[in-house]
């Protein structure tokens, strides 16, 4: 209890200070200057993204190898995660880009097959919700999971492999690519606080799937001894 | 600063959607653990 | 239950998938380039080649997906919701490749087709690899 408060405290007071940094330290860019400061919270959405979805399917892989339900917990916590960062990562890019581009949205190689990735998860999701018996749930979207994860390389290069509107890798990209120092070290902030923040919902998120799986079991031994329906927790969210 | 209110509303859409998330998982949690202690008080009082 | 394997079950149902694909398409590829006014005379080739992987990933993905949505609810509507996003590179793919066979020069794009086969065995693998916990015991 006291380590998770603590962790909370120190990330929100992570995020205050990413955010003082990427607002007021950071220095100024030179063609776009304040909007470019919404790079600080765009780029690690999506590190904290493809985190997410590794430790999604590291989770369906190990499902299936070792059929232990505290995988399918991590699996659907992890994915829930990764929607909330993509959903971030869609919504900053159009407010960065309206002024810069002048569009909110294109369908170039790298914004379409992040929105494909989006959709995909979230249709993981909806399966999940659709699938009844849990150990049939907990395999097809395992299965599904590791098919999902095969579409985010594609993600990845896409602005690599085709000529986007997106700009190009500013990080390990061509020539011409390459960060201010500066920004740098501004980013690595936000890179953590945003992670730190992810890692929180997705730890959170995983102690609640395991305390519904623990609620079913204490709502079977009660039926099982009862033989009756327990009244409790009839509609779950 | 020139196109202030896009970087205010990206800021607020990046801790509003995590803020509201994870919300939602505490309301969630506390409901749980709360049906999780009345059917364990079912039991014992049967 | 009788003992074949699980990817011999899903092949069989692959394999009847792609051939009931391929007659559909052998019938409305020449009505559509009446239709469209397109030659493919010089073409021909290339294109049932970047048919045939189209249609390879289409049935593959086709295939796992509604082994996993036969068990859902609302199956009929929970395949297209699965299969539209995970098919969507391969479609632009597809429609990419054939669009480069159908200009005035025509030459095969190469990321494109690569994209394509690069797909059909990424998919096959993974449906190779994963049929044990597809197919129902």
């Amino acid at each position: 209890m006291k380590a998770r408060y603590a962790s909370t405290v120190f990330a929100a007071g992570l995020i205050f200070f990413a955010g003082y940094a990427a607002l007021f330290i950071a220095p100024d860019e030179k063609t776009m200057h304040a909007i470019q400061r919404i790079f600080y919270f765009h780029l690690p959405s999506w590190i904290a993204m493809f985190t997410a979805l590794s430790v999604v399917f590291v989770a369906n892989v190990a499902y299936l190898a070792t059929r232990k339900p505290k995988w399918d917990a991590l699996g659907v916590s992890g994915t829930e995660a990764a929607v909330v960062c993509c959903t971030i990562g869609l919504a900053t890019g159009p407010l960065w880009a309206k002024p810069v581009w002048g569009i909110w949205w294109t369908w170039d190689a790298r914004l379409t097959t992040t929105f494909i990735l989006w959709l995909l998860y979230i249709s993981y999701l909806l399966l999940r919700g659709l699938l009844d018996d849990p150990e049939r749930k907990a395999t097809f979207s395992a299965v599904f999971g590791i098919f999902a994860f095969l579409d985010a390389p594609l993600v990845y290069v896409s602005n690599r492999l085709w000529r986007t509107q997106h700009p190009q890798p500013v990080i390990g990209g061509g020539s011409g690519s390459g960060l201010d120092p500066g920004m740098g070290k501004v980013l690595l902030l936000c890179v953590i606080a945003v992670l730190g923040v992810m890692i929180i919902i997705l730890l959170d998120r995983y102690r609640l799937e395991k305390l519904r799986q623990e609620f079913d079991e204490v709502r079977l031994e009660y039926e099982t001894l009862n033989l009756e329906p327990a009244s409790i927790g009839k509609e779950r969210p | 600063m020139k196109n202030f209110e896009n970087l205010f509303a990206a800021w607020m859409v990046v801790w509003t959607v995590f803020f509201v998330y994870e919300v939602s998982i505490a309301r969630r949690l506390a409901r749980l653990k709360q049906d999780i202690e009345s059917l364990k008080q079912q039991m014992r009082e049967r | 239950m009788a003992p074949i394997s699980p990817f011999a079950i899903l092949s069989a149902k692959m394999l009847a998938n792609f051939i009931f694909m391929s007659v559909v398409e052998v019938v409305l590829v020449p009505v559509f380039s009446v239709l469209y006014n397109v030659s493919l005379a010089g073409v021909a080739g290339r294109l049932i080649l970047v048919l045939a992987l189209g249609t390879i990933g289409l049935t593959v993905t086709g295939t796992v997906f509604s082994a996993i949505s036969s068990h859902a609810r609302l199956r009929e509507l929970l395949l297209p919701l699965l299969l539209l996003p995970i098919l969507t590179p391969l479609l632009i793919a597809a429609v990419e490749a054939t669009a480069s066979l159908l200009v005035e020069d025509p030459e095969l794009d190469r990321t494109w087709a690569a994209l394509l086969a690069g797909f059909d065995i990424v998919f096959l693998t993974a449906s190779w690899l994963l049929c044990d916990y597809l197919i129902e015991e």
